[in-house]
């Protein structure tokens, strides 16, 4: 086959140029640390490395949403710890204030300590985060939640919204509760209804602790509680129907309905409870009522039955205080799980990526030594064959 | 008598001659598209003397270029395919570093869909939502400088297409001259060699910018592109012009020296990748990456209207869009303005239409011919409805008025950030729902969900009170019944209570006017990231944008496999017309020894001849 010399210098020049290309390509993939210099190189894996880096960003994102809601959280649950222990000191001194040996000076000592818990605990209701939002009113963030008005009647400004963070594709978690649920609809009495004494009584009896003895025998109503003589009682329902009656003698339960109630002291004729159900009060004026028990100087069974009422609903704080710091020590719990979670699939995530997108270092650096080694035989032989002429032989 | 003399000048001249064309392939090894030249010897007629025949020398009868039309054709038609894959390489190259370079859009979509989220984590914090507005206000510039580099490649292809069609005609006119000059050196008895050498190489040249059919004719060679439109015939050749698109001044078409649109019938070259480029890969690229900013704004415009701000206003919109245009075609005799929206983002396409009026009804088709069906009547109360978009026809139009449609061409260009308070932003639900404190039944608020953000009622306060367990109250008036379990619906919004209400129970829906920790609006902003808003609600905008870098890069990827096929297609032929036409300098070397030797041998016979006539002469004298 008869080659001209313009093609067979082509020939040999078009090798030496593409292996330089090659050689060039490899040298920029080594120096960038990346196999793919654009798309086009692998298209199919570019898109795959654009899909993943926007899945890794979404996750760092969430990552850090976790955070920051954990932050708040924390916040939240060390002023439920603080409100808490404010909670069992007004139980304590609520207790040992009524003991009967208390003279009227320890009475009041025990009122100006709970003045100062009330007001500690108006403060921590009102506590912020970071940002100077309120912890505990909702979503009116900019709003003081608790506000003092007459005498010790706080009233709830804030809102009854829960600010949500997305933790992850699909889990959102409260990073905060509305201080209505926590402080203001506290359940009143034990919880399903709270026993009264009707403040014309003439006896001493003193209402004791109560409770709902038979789920399914028990229906929420209000009743009242009649002695028709000092050791006879009468249940009447809100019509005025007779539901149950009894006999006491001084001191026992009072049962009828599920319900039963522990009495203590003796009854009056005309001596009435008042059974309440599903009421509820806020702990401001449970620890405001406490307060003006103990400034009153008597301590006779009025004041029994007012401190064991209030007691009755301080326990129910404890316990709304607890479930809160359950429900967010939860809350904590699903964050780290998430982060835990977020950490591992980033790790995942980056390892693909950089499967699919950085050079294979040790490959790339023997191609570049065998890609060199073919350029240089390429040169040698085209100075080689160029060398051959008939010219250096004729003369 | 056999001339001895003769004979040995004649072989004298025939070697010289050989030594000179030898000499011409030699001196012309490195020119361009040079065939190389064979002095043919011929003996001369002999004379006869006698019974026999004695022989009169060697004549030269030609000069014969080395030259095979089959294989010239073959170097041309790949020439030109391989220009057109090297060009078509080229530009699909630099569009890929375009889309995957540092301007990468899911970068900034996911940078700002993070400061969506954190702005989200803190409503009340000033400063995060300032930063969510640079954040937007970056993904804004983003769409920009993208849809403004796309822009600058297209301003520059249609540059070189009008500078290529200048190129052809000027290659056009000179193969004409040439064959001119070829059938004036012809019809004078001469063997132009050179011209024709030049000739070829003229439509190599032209080769390389369109693909051209070529005739031979009697001595001259008629040149054809596209779908047999005439460029050169005989000595005459024929202009095409480059002028503005009908519709779109910026637009270069090419049109014949009659005068008709050519652009779709020219294939091959570079001409031909530079059409192929703008049409099936930079315009749909352009509208594609407008098709994701309009489905992205639409769509966060949409939920950000669902919010309330921190001022107590019901969001507005955050980024604002051109619409889609309408371009007039120069020759609309008529007064018709059509105006174009997206009435459903869905159904967008990333197609461009035009739509046509013959006098009596409207009819549209995409650009690349295929029809589209059109419902409505044009009017503003009922407009044309296609692909997602409504038109509206404002004035008359006369028959055979035309109009370019193009939805998304520009509007990431366009897109621009409307807000610049960072109290606008809306990330707070505009209701809040509260149960009051004395309700004795078990119901509790499951949620308060906005169903019609334009409900005029919407922030109104209502309050519910149930007159039973099954009956309700609005602010004090009418009669409504309740089932437990399902949502109560009033106003634009939807209040879903959990649980059993009891007689005298009471709730309140009202306009969350100190809610600013709420943060349900930016959680929702927040999903729009992957919410499907394209091809009936499959695609987010992120993910239509990663369809076209894939798309590029397959091209891309395509592109330059066929560039190394071509090339070495290319270089087959080259190789084989070379080795018919080309030079080669052992060979002429050693032809020179032998025209040399023919020479010396043929100067060694006029000696010769010399020495017999001395011979002659002596032996006469005597």
């Amino acid at each position: 086959m008869r080659i001209s010399t313009v093609w067979m210098q082509q020939r040999s020049i078009n090798e030496i140029l593409d292996r330089q290309s090659a050689m060039s390509d490899t040298q920029l993939q080594l120096s960038s640390g990346k196999r793919m210099l654009n798309a086009s190189d692998d298209p199919v894996a570019a898109s795959q490395v654009l899909n993943l880096d926007h899945v890794e960003a979404a996750n760092q994102q969430y990552m850090r949403n976790a955070d920051s809601a954990s932050n708040r959280l924390s916040l939240e649950e060390s002023s439920l710890t603080q409100f808490g222990n404010l909670l069992q000191r007004v139980h304590t001194l609520a207790l040992e204030g009524a003991n009967g040996s208390q003279t009227p000076d320890d009475r009041a000592a025990v009122a100006k300590e709970l003045r100062q818990i009330y007001s500690q605990m108006v403060q921590v209701g009102n506590a912020k985060d970071a940002q100077g939002d309120a912890l505990f009113a909702g979503n009116a963030a900019k709003t003081v939640p608790f506000v003092q008005g007459a005498g010790f009647s706080v009233s709830y400004q804030g809102d009854d919204g829960q600010r949500m963070v997305a933790a992850a594709p699909s889990i959102q978690v409260a990073t905060g509760d509305p201080g209505s649920g926590i402080f203001m609809n506290v359940p009143a009495g034990n919880g399903r209804f709270a026993v009264d004494v009707d403040a014309a009584n003439t006896g001493s009896v003193v209402v004791g602790a109560s409770s709902v003895t038979d789920s399914g025998a028990y229906a929420a109503a209000d009743y009242d509680v009649v002695f028709t003589a000092a050791d006879t009682w009468e249940a009447r329902d809100g019509g005025g129907n007779v539901v149950a009656s009894g006999s006491y003698d001084g001191s026992g339960a009072v049962a009828f309905g599920g319900m039963q109630v522990q009495l203590d002291g003796d009854a009056a004729t005309g001596d009435t409870l008042h059974i309440r159900a599903g009421a509820s009060q806020d702990i401001f004026s449970t620890v405001g009522n406490l307060i003006d028990a103990f400034e009153q100087p008597d301590s006779g069974a009025a004041f029994n039955n007012q401190v064991n009422r209030q007691l009755e609903s301080v326990d129910q704080s404890i316990q709304r205080v607890l479930e809160t710091r359950a429900k967010v020590g939860a809350r904590l719990n699903t964050l780290d799980q998430q982060k835990d979670a977020g950490g591992d699939l980033s790790v995942l995530n980056k390892g693909a990526i950089s499967k699919l997108q950085d050079v294979d270092t040790a490959s790339a650096i023997s191609q570049l030594n065998l890609q060199s080694v073919a350029l240089q035989a390429a040169q040698q032989t085209y100075v080689k064959i160029q060398g051959m002429t008939l010219f250096d032989y004729l003369r | 008598m056999a001339d001895l003399l003769g004979t040995g000048i004649s072989g004298l001249l025939a070697s010289r001659v050989a030594l000179d064309t030898t000499g011409h392939n030699i001196a012309n090894l490195n020119t361009e598209g040079y065939s190389r030249q064979t002095a043919e010897f011929a003996a001369r007629a002999p004379q006869q003397v006698g019974n026999y025949f004695v022989g009169q020398g060697v004549d030269v009868v030609g000069v014969q270029r080395a030259y095979s039309q089959y294989l010239t054709a073959s170097l041309w038609s790949n020439t030109s395919s391989q220009q057109r894959a090297s060009t078509f390489s080229d530009l699909t190259g630099s569009l890929n570093d375009l889309l995957g370079g540092s301007n990468n859009l899911q970068t900034s979509l996911d940078a700002f869909y993070g400061a969506v989220q954190d702005a989200s984590n803190d409503p009340t914090s000033t400063p995060t939502r300032q930063a969510l507005l640079g954040k937007a206000q970056s993904l804004a510039s983003t769409f920009n400088s993208l849809a403004q580099q796309l822009d600058q490649q297209s301003k520059q292809v249609n540059g070189r297409i009008a500078d290529t069609v200048n190129d052809i005609n000027g290659l056009a006119g000179n193969i004409a001259s040439l064959n001119k000059q070829i059938e004036r050196e012809v019809s004078a008895g001469h063997a132009p060699s050179d011209l024709l050498d030049k000739r070829d190489q003229l439509i190599k040249q032209l080769s390389s910018d369109v693909q051209v059919t070529t005739s031979v004719q009697g001595n001259s060679i008629n040149v054809f592109a596209g779908n047999g439109q005439t460029l050169v015939s005989g000595g005459k050749s024929y202009a095409l012009s480059a002028t503005a698109n009908p519709y779109d001044a910026t637009r270069t078409e090419i049109y014949s020296s009659s005068g008709s649109m050519i652009s779709g019938q020219l294939q091959g070259g570079s001409l031909g990748a530079l059409l192929d480029y703008r049409g099936s890969v930079l315009e749909p690229a352009q509208n594609q990456l407008g098709r994701t900013a309009t489905a992205f704004a639409t769509a966060f415009n949409a939920q950000h209207r669902q919010g309330m701000d921190l001022n107590g206003q019901l969001g507005s919109d955050v980024f604002a869009l051109p619409p889609p245009r309408a371009l007039p075609a120069t020759s609309n005799a008529g007064s018709a303005d059509i105006a174009v929206q997206v009435g459903d983002v869905s159904a967008l396409t990333a197609s461009d239409y035009t739509l046509r009026y013959d006098g009596s009804a409207w009819s549209m088709t995409t650009t690349g011919g295929k029809a589209v069906a059109l419902s409505g009547s044009g009017t503003a109360a009922d407009p044309f409805v296609a692909d997602g978009l409504s038109f509206t026809v404002a004035g008359t139009a006369a028959a055979g008025d035309s109009f370019q449609i193009r939805p998304t061409r520009d509007t990431a260009g366009g897109l621009a950030l409307q807000i610049d308070d960072p109290t606008e932003l809306a990330l707070a639900a505009p209701v809040k729902a509260s149960a009051a404190s004395g309700n004795g039944g078990t119901a509790s608020i499951g949620g308060v969900s906005v169903s019609d953000v334009a409900d005029p009622n919407l922030l109104a306060s209502a309050q519910i009170t149930f007159t039973s367990a099954t009956t309700y109250q609005v602010n004090g008036t009418g009669s409504y019944t309740f089932t437990p379990g399902s949502n109560i619906d009033l106003n634009g919004w939807s209040l879903q209570l959990d649980g059993a209400p009891a007689t005298g129970d009471s709730f309140t829906v009202q306009a969350n006017s100190d809610g600013v920790g709420d943060n349900s609006n930016g959680l929702a902003l927040g999903r729009v990231a992957d919410l499907g808003v394209l091809d009936g609600g499959l695609t987010s905008a992120g993910a239509a944008y990663g369809q076209l870098v894939s798309n590029t890069g397959t091209i891309g990827a395509q592109a330059k496999v066929n560039l190394d096929a071509q090339t070495s297609l290319y270089n087959q032929a080259a190789q084989s017309q070379s080795s018919v036409a080309g030079v080669n300098l052992e060979e002429e070397g050693a032809n020179l020894v032998r025209y040399q030797q023919s020479y010396q041998a043929a100067a060694q016979v006029i000696a010769t001849a010399n020495t017999i006539f001395d011979t002659l002469m002596s032996a006469v004298r005597g």
